[in-house]
């Protein structure tokens, strides 16, 4: 839109400062009808009584964030705080070297595995959960495998189990992880890796001197943005963890559909969000200083 | 204080020097292919100790290849370096002792200014203490004392530069190799670097080779410069050979401005385009047949026509002056002929009026074939 010159031009800039707070305005609702009134809506809803013949009943009690601190919840909110750090760690450190080995193939080959990993993208999480399931079982998946190469002679299902959902999230992750990194990771400066053997330091030792703390605040940020996605997945953990292993997704999920405990799965939910924020907040303090 | 400004700055103290020391460098049959494509024909080359050397050619003519090959950054498919007689060929890149500066100067992003200088010492197993002398040492020898703390990416691009080949020297490597270091920076500091740099070498003696595509900067700093095309060496010889006796075509069009004329000489009659000349010069006259002569343009004398003027006479085709210089077009048998000289003796001439042309001929050169 071109500047009017004299008056014009200043209710030309006023329209255009109108349109984008209109703009603002629209994105504003968008993020308040379908985040924080629901949002609002459970922090109430924690609050309330539970009701065997419904949901809940309007009353303001402290009731469900006492159960939340009973040691049943808390081993339950530890658990799924290391299920989902593990994992995010597991899923950046994996993704980081297989692209850094990915981006280093012919042209081809970085297609390849480029749509490759848009097409693991689009794999619902079940059936990805189903293939592990499969892949995992003692009758047909890597155990009997094993068995015919005589490597294992009592095969067993290696499912449901704590690794199991390990691999069942990482496969979850990895994908996203290696896609936001390849792009990066290809247009790195690569003079910079050379500069560093010409300095005396043989190729591994480049990967962890240079290309690692170079790429470490993007990777703390993929880490942080894995934990946040990992703590919320609530099938892999039910089809591929034991009861003990399901992480406080699985048991909001349980108290507010299975059980009808709307306030308590609330509250938990409430609790875990709480958590959450604040182990972000934590770690990014520290990884701050550690990288200034 | 940072020296940005004083060209004097990058003079060595004895302790900065540490233990450089100036070795040989010798290529011999050096090929590189990449697919199809030939980067490196059969180079061969020796590198004197304490030489500056400039590797100078056109975009893809091989020369950063070469350089990479030298620094084990790139495996050739045959030939053979020595490097003070010990064969590199299997050495791998971070065992030659090599110091290099790459063309985007490749610093750490996630160290600071010391940390940067003093990493090739931490590579080699040097004490803490000796290593942040020693770093302090070189950021004073290129004028960056004090600059120790400070993160590369709050330094001016000459200051990174000089961070760069204090990096690269900290090592105190037996050969210095330098890909394009200035091409990113504006001209008045490139000049400035550029004497810097030749003050160092010249103190610090160590040798080096340099790669560019500018030929006044290869001019400038080379003892000797290797002007390469398509993979091969077109000629390896001082600026001032270079320039006055180039020994291709392809050297004679590329370093500077140049008058490439065909000529047949028959005895000591020279025909170029429909004239005929005579010339008493032997050195002239003793290669017969068809021949490309070189006349620089500063060579190159335009004068009226006299009465009975048997020379090369030309039409003016553009003139125009540039700062001191003037510089004209003349159009002699077809082809056009370029002349510079000082504005106070170029004589007055308007665009379109016939003019004699003629050089000394004992000072042009005739390529060789």
């Amino acid at each position: 839109m071109g500047l009017v010159p004299g008056l014009g031009g200043a209710s030309v800039i006023r329209s255009d400062r109108a349109a984008t707070g209109l703009v603002s305005l629209f994105s504003f609702a968008i993020l308040a009808v379908f985040f924080l009134i629901p949002l609002a809506f459970m922090v109430v809803v924690s609050f309330y009584k539970p009701d065997p013949m419904g949901f809940y009943q309007v009353a303001f009690s402290w009731e469900n964030y006492a159960k939340y601190f009973s040691s049943f919840y808390l081993n339950v909110t530890l658990r799924s705080l290391w299920s989902a750090g593990v994992s995010a760690v597991l899923v950046v450190v994996l993704a980081f070297f297989a692209v850094l080995a990915i981006v280093d193939l012919s042209r081809r080959w970085q297609l390849f595995w480029a749509v490759l990993l848009l097409s693991l993208m689009c794999i619902s999480e079940v059936i990805v959960g189903f293939s592990w399931l499969i892949l995992l079982s003692e009758s047909a998946g890597i155990p009997r495998l094993l068995e015919v190469l005589g490597l294992w002679d009592d095969p067993r299902s290696l499912s449901p189990s704590f690794g199991a959902m390990l691999i069942g999230l990482v496969t979850l992750g990895i994908s996203i992880v290696m896609l936001i990194l390849l792009p990066e990771a290809a247009n790195r400066d690569r003079s910079i890796e050379e500069a560093a053997q010409t300095l005396g330091t043989p190729p591994l030792r480049v990967v962890f001197n240079i290309t690692l703390p170079i790429f470490a605040p993007t990777l703390l940020a993929l880490t942080l943005t894995m934990f946040i996605y990992l703590i919320g997945v609530f099938v892999m953990p039910t089809m591929l963890g034991r009861p003990s292993d399901w992480t406080m997704t699985v048991m909001i999920s349980d108290k507010a559909l299975g059980d009808a405990n709307l306030p308590l799965g609330a509250a938990l939910a409430v609790a875990m969000l709480i958590i959450t924020v604040v182990v972000m907040l934590l770690s990014t303090m520290v990884s701050r200083r550690r990288l200034l | 204080m940072a020296c940005e400004s004083e060209a004097a700055c990058l003079v060595p103290a004895d302790s900065a020097r540490g233990n450089l020391t100036m070795a040989t460098l010798s290529l011999s049959g050096i090929g590189k292919r990449f697919g199809g494509h030939i980067a490196l024909s059969d180079v061969s080359l020796e590198v004197r100790s304490g030489e500056f050397i400039c590797l100078l050619g056109a975009s893809g003519c091989g020369k950063t290849t070469l350089l990479r090959i030298i620094a084990g950054l790139e495996q050739h498919d045959h030939g053979e370096i020595l490097l003070e007689g010990r064969d590199l060929s299997a050495v791998p890149c971070h065992q030659r002792n090599i110091g290099m500066v790459f063309q985007s100067l490749a610093l750490f992003p996630h160290l600071n200014v010391a940390d940067n200088v003093a990493y090739g010492l931490k590579m080699q197993g040097v004490d803490k203490d000796s290593r942040q002398r020693r770093a302090a040492e070189l950021l004073a020898l290129v004028g960056l004392a004090g600059f120790d703390t400070r993160a590369v990416a709050s330094l001016s691009g000459g200051q990174r530069q000089r961070v760069a080949i204090a990096r690269a020297l900290a090592q105190e490597p037996q050969l210095f190799l330098m890909d394009e270091p200035f091409s990113a920076l504006d001209a008045g500091l490139r000049d400035r670097l550029q004497q810097e740099v030749k003050k160092l070498q010249q103190a610090l003696g160590v040798t080096t080779v340099f790669v560019t595509h500018d030929q006044r900067e290869a001019m400038a700093l080379a003892d000797r410069i290797v002007v390469l095309n398509e993979g091969r060496i077109e000629q390896a010889a001082s600026p001032a050979e270079i320039y006055q006796h180039p020994a291709s075509r392809y050297v004679a069009d590329f370093i500077g401005d140049n008058n490439l004329i065909d000529i047949q000489v028959s005895g000591q009659r020279v025909q170029i385009g429909a004239s005929e000349l005579v010339v008493n010069d032997a050195a002239m006259t003793d290669r017969q047949g068809s021949q490309l002569l070189s006349v620089r343009p500063e060579q190159v004398n335009v004068s009226a026509i006299a009465d009975h003027h048997d020379g090369l006479t030309g039409q003016l085709i553009m003139q125009r002056q540039v700062g001191a210089l003037v510089e004209r077009e003349i159009e002699v048998n077809g082809q056009l002929i370029k002349q510079t000289c000082f504005h106070h003796s170029a004589g007055g001439f308007e665009t379109g009026q016939p003019v004699a042309v003629s050089w000394d001929w004992s000072r042009v050169w005739v390529v060789p074939a």
